[in-house]
């Protein structure tokens, strides 16, 4: 058994027990908890919202799954549009340097002056017969008197030179003209 | 024997109107135990207008949960009390959360951190010097003579509103009756012999 309050105690408690019932609670308290009441009334006497529907209660694991499957395939697709923009961005450089190789250049030979992609060229070359019987290159404004042949020479793309016909200066070419000048031809 | 009106069955059907939905029950409720509650939380507090707020907020978290109350476990009043106690408890734990800019100056102290009671709740200087002595007790002490002394409530509702077996209840009641002696008497409102007074300080 406890031991009770000092007796010098006891009576001050009991007076102050005393003062403590005869406290009661305020008006306001009182209509606080009228208003509770009645609010809590409506609260439950007013539909409650519809229930949410099973599909709507994820569980987190899924959601992370979801919004981990949605980055992966953010990055893979970023990733397509920037390998697909690197290809073309290199597309249009090679594109941008094929033009640049084959664009027409004034200052450059014409294609059927070209060594490429013909195999040889055919030159006709003002000659003459030396004393030693040799045929002998000589230039076109020379005003030797001597008999003038054409040497047709052909120069192949594997270095080697040949010649394939060699005609009197006054002779009549196939075509009806004279041949003054040197002539390339490709073949 | 206690104050309030106990009857359990009563209360429980209440509570089990409550439950149902039907929320005058809590009217009721109070009006039966509201005053004893608020007792016990002026008991607690400075200032009435706080005990109040908190026996308000009691309603309500009651209202909030009433299947929440076992009565195989104790009485309603019982319940109410424990609810009371933690509202209490968090109430004085946002009190510390407040420190004045100004340390001389306690005006702007929370009502329940001022030096005195600033109620009429004491009708007599004596009661005013005792309710004094009472609030100086820190919480767990000031409780158990509230409920045990003060409610003269039985120290089985009282293990059961504070959690604790009834040994305990009586060995922290012992505790509290000798510090609360021992300062009414520092407050000469009591004359002890030195000999039990040092008595007193030993057993605590």
């Amino acid at each position: 058994m406890n031991r009770p309050l000092h007796p010098q105690v006891e009576p001050l408690a009991r007076s102050y027990a005393r003062d403590l019932d005869e406290v009661s609670p305020s008006k306001s308290l009182d209509a606080r908890i009228d208003r509770l009441v009645a609010t809590h009334g409506k609260e439950i006497s007013t539909p409650r919202a519809a229930p949410r529907t099973e599909g709507l209660h994820i569980p987190r694991w899924a959601a992370a799954a979801a919004l981990a499957l949605l980055a992966l395939v953010f990055v893979l697709g970023a990733g397509v549009i920037i390998g697909m923009r690197l290809e073309s961005g290199a597309a249009e450089r090679v594109t941008v340097l094929d033009t640049s190789h084959t664009a027409p250049d004034a200052a450059w030979p014409l294609p059927e002056m070209s060594m490429w992609p013909t195999d040889s060229v055919a030159l006709k070359v003002p000659a003459v017969y030396a004393a030693d019987g040799t045929l002998v290159a000589v230039d076109e404004a020379s005003r030797q008197t001597s008999a003038r042949y054409w040497v047709d020479v052909v120069v192949s793309n594997d270095g080697t030179v040949r010649i394939q016909n060699v005609v009197p200066a006054g002779a009549v070419t196939p075509s009806g003209s004279q041949e003054h000048a040197p002539k390339l031809q490709t073949q | 024997m206690t104050k309030s009106a106990e009857r359990p069955g009563d209360d429980c059907e209440l509570v089990s109107r409550l439950i149902s939905g039907d929320s005058a029950a809590l009217r009721e409720l109070y009006q039966r135990h509201g005053r004893a509650l608020l007792r016990f939380s002026i008991a607690m507090c400075r200032s009435q207008t706080s005990a109040e707020d908190l026996v308000h907020d009691t309603f309500v978290a009651f209202l909030r949960e009433p299947s929440l109350f076992d009565p195989a476990q104790g009485t309603v009043l019982g319940y109410l009390c424990g609810v009371l106690r933690h509202q209490i408890s968090r109430h004085f734990r946002q009190q510390k959360r407040w420190v004045s800019m100004n340390p001389d100056d306690d005006s702007n102290a929370p009502a329940d951190e001022r030096p005195g009671p600033d109620d009429e709740i004491a009708r007599s200087e004596v009661t005013a010097a005792f309710r004094r002595a009472m609030l100086e007790l820190p919480l767990p002490h000031r409780e158990i003579i509230a409920l045990c002394d003060l409610e003269e409530l039985p120290y089985a509702t009282v293990a059961q509103i504070l959690h604790c077996p009834i040994g305990t209840v009586r060995s922290r009641l012992h505790r509290a009756r000798a510090l609360l002696t021992i300062r009414l008497a520092s407050l000469e409102m009591i004359e002890l012999p030195v000999g039990m007074a040092l008595a007193q300080e030993n057993a605590t």
